[in-house]
């Protein structure tokens, strides 16, 4: 599904990501863990394809295409998505207007004809109930005033119903209490399948444990530096970054 | 009359103008009634009026040389009267309803079936049925001691009322509106200002409405065209709202954006009145709208919130001046604006707060978005407060969109165009969000919609070249 070859990314020529490799295969849940500041956003974004990361070199293939040289909306189109780690509030913008209008350019992008306005309205509802987004959200701005709770439900909430081959979720378990988290880890765990595969950045094993990825990564300094089964994230959890990191200067 | 040379000659090459001059002079009236007064005095006041320019306070950024070489007819034959207009309602509203095709006023509904004592009719009915009533209020109300702020301070080195002068002297037609006292007329009045042909006319109408003591409407104003035409609609209105009335009034202008554009209103308010406005001005190559409030009475409220857009190449221009002489009344004013493709938007919000005027409230705030580079927005609010225990406030500023929330839309498939639209959109739906007539508000937003989409793909056309 996915490969990424020797990534390497600078940011106001400031290097970040320093020759990042990473095979994700469909089926697949792949969990990032790593320190602040080690290159987790970055690698996201530039999945995502926003502007500002200058690629220096490296490949990233998805479905056997390059992604980079697809526009931002185009990814969406073949299936990527991103859950923000700070989903932005677009005030003016009524949310269900935004979900329509996403849902039905991805629609089109595939050649189906767009849903009409009652039989999508009940399509959200439905998906706003599954991840408990009060359906008066609904009908507000875009984030605008969400809690962050409510912001981060409203992103699963676009994942459920855009349903991607590849979700990537960046930190979207951040300060949320016990029940949201189990709603993220509901929405991945609802969406997983032989077909699609996900990147779940977290900081915490306890998202971890609703989500059992398959394969657990520590990003530190812009590279993998270690890989291995879920234990590996018990093993973090437990023990901290530092033996990594250590191990790494040594 | 101290007039500069080079006004002088400015004055001598508008050939409409002149013609316009010469046109009154001629003009035989079947004998003089009350508004002849009004129109005669307007008419000297003309001859004299220098010519807006550049170098005035209230023109610095307003470009309007080009409005004074068109080729424009003074005289306008009115079109056929069985013109079918409905399709310009588009609000599906139970209303009462009035047609004013090229500045000819014609009320479409039953007089007689009207809530006893209200009047609703042309200003040439109005004229020969009313003159008495009419006469009270018609050229009094914009020419009120105080009310007209802008200019009574200023002089004419900050402004020139060519345009209230010509407006006032032809006072061919316009709506006329009396609601008694106590008389809340439940349907809105929806005026459709038209201009049908291609001819490059000057169209000018002169509006009157008057709410009584507790009296209460709803006033939705459109403005459209039927075709491209380098035509100008010099409009006023004046309104007085007496004590503890209540009015509502929207006002649409997506005009040709070929035509010229202009609109004064002028308004009173008396103790405890209460005015709410909401002003969409999407159309015309060049527009200009002139907001004068002046409050008679205490604790009065007015609250305008107002859309300026300029999309390819046009000229939105709004100048508001809010007095407050009397404590105790709120004025809330909050505009917003986008900008794209060569286009240009001014505006002018001036407050004063006399120095008795304690207690005063009032808020002035003004947003723009430029969305292509090749804009300007010239933004100028003025507060000037002479009272010391007040409640103001005034802010601006023009800004680009966020990059940051065209990405998230972006990343959600959506493509760049339209997400930079839906943006902009959401920019000015903010501003609008509570406006009580959903209709109008949907129709507005339809509206800018259309309009964003079709001048953005504009530039992406340029952009590809
Ligand atoms: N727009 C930016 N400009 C400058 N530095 C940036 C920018 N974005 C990220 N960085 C830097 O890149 C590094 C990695 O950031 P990030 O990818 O957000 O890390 P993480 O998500 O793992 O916390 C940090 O040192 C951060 O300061
Ligand atoms: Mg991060």
């Amino acid at each position: 599904m996915l490969t990424i070859n020797d990534l390497k990314v600078s940011v106001e020529q400031k290097d970040i990501l320093k020759g990042l490799s990473l095979q994700v295969n469909a089926g697949e849940v792949h969990a990032i863990m790593g320190p602040n500041g080690s290159g987790k956003s970055t690698l996201s974004h530039v999945l995502a394809g926003k502007d500002g990361y200058q690629v220096t070199s490296g490949t990233v293939t998805y479905k056997g295409t390059n992604l980079l040289d697809l526009e931002t909306e185009e990814r969406a189109h073949q299936g990527v998505f991103l859950a923000m780690q700070y989903p932005v509030e677009l005030p003016g913008v009524n949310n269900m207007v935004f979900l329509r209008e996403s849902y039905n350019a991805l629609r089109k992008a595939r050649g189906e004809a767009e849903l009409d306005s009652a039989a999508f309205i009940k399509l959200v509802r439905e998906k706003a109930d599954q991840v408990k987004l009060p359906s008066k959200l609904l009908k507000r701005s875009v984030n605008s005033g969400f809690s962050g709770g409510e912001k981060k439900r409203n992103e699963i909430l676009q994942m459920a119903l855009l349903e991607p081959s590849l979700a990537i979720l960046d930190e979207t378990d951040s300060g949320l209490d016990i029940d949201a988290l189990r709603i993220v880890a509901d929405g991945v765990n609802q969406l997983r399948s032989d077909d699609r595969a996900m990147i779940v950045v977290t900081h915490y094993q306890r998202l971890l444990d609703y989500i059992k990825p398959d394969v657990v990564h520590v990003l530190a300094d812009g590279q993998i530096i270690k890989s291995g089964d879920f234990s590996l994230a018990r093993e973090l959890e437990d023990k901290g970054y530092g033996w990594l990191l250590d191990g790494e200067a040594a | 009359m101290n007039t500069p040379a080079n006004q002088i000659t400015q004055v001598s090459q508008i050939q409409w103008l002149d013609s316009f001059k010469q046109s009154i002079g001629l003009a035989t009236s079947k004998g003089p009634d009350a508004l002849d007064l009004v129109r005669q005095r307007a008419g000297k006041a003309l001859a004299s009026e220098p010519v807006p320019f550049r170098k005035m306070e209230r023109w610095r950024y307003t470009p309007v040389d080009g409005l004074f070489k068109l080729p424009l007819n003074i005289v306008k034959s009115a079109p056929a009267n069985d013109r079918d207009f409905s399709d310009f309602f588009t609000l599906g509203l139970d209303s009462y309803r009035f047609i004013i095709a090229d500045g000819k006023a014609t009320f479409l509904g039953d007089v007689n079936n009207l809530p006893a004592g209200v009047t609703l009719t042309s200003m040439h009915t109005a004229r020969q049925q009313q003159p008495e009533l009419l006469s009270r209020y018609a050229g009094k109300i914009m020419n009120h001691e105080g009310a007209d702020n802008g200019f009574q301070t200023s002089g004419s080195k900050k402004d020139s009322r060519l345009f209230q002068h010509l407006n006032q002297s032809a006072l061919t037609d316009g709506i006329f509106i009396h609601i008694p006292e106590g008389v809340k007329l439940e349907k809105p009045v929806e005026v459709l200002f038209v201009k049908t042909g291609d001819e490059a006319d000057l169209i000018q109408t002169h509006n009157v409405i008057v709410l009584e003591n507790k009296a209460e409407m709803t006033l939705i104003e459109n403005h459209a065209s039927e075709k491209a035409s380098d035509s100008f609609s010099n409009n006023q209105f004046e309104i007085d709202l007496q004590n503890q009335s209540r009015m509502k009034h929207y006002f649409l202008q997506n005009q040709h954006t070929s035509n010229w554009f202009r609109q004064g209103i002028h308004r009173t308010q008396s103790s405890e009145s209460h005015y709410q406005g909401w002003f969409g001005c999407c159309g015309s190559h060049w527009s200009r709208l002139e907001l004068n409030a002046f409050f008679t009475g205490e604790n009065a409220v007015s609250d305008i919130k107002g859309i300026q857009l300029g999309m390819d190449g046009q000229v939105n221009d709004i100048h508001m001046d809010i007095r407050h002489d009397l404590p105790h009344c709120q004025s809330e004013q909050h505009f917003r604006g986008l900008v794209s493709n060569k286009s240009k938007i001014v505006f002018d919000g001036n407050i004063t707060v006399s120095k008795d005027a304690q207690k005063t409230v009032a808020h002035l705030s003004d947003n723009n978005l430029m969305l292509t580079r090749n804009t300007e927005v010239d933004a100028k609010p003025q507060l000037e407060i002479y009272a010391d225990d007040v409640q103001c406030s005034h802010g601006t500023s023009i800004g680009e969109l966020d990059e940051q929330q065209v990405f998230y839309l972006r990343s959600r498939g959506i493509d760049e165009n339209h997400a930079r639209s839906l943006l902009s959109l959401g920019f000015v739906a903010e501003l609008i969000e509570n406006i009580e007539l959903e209709e109008f508000r949907q129709h507005m937003l339809d509206l800018l919609d259309q309009q964003l989409r079709a001048s953005q793909r504009v530039e992406t056309v340029n952009g590809s070249n």
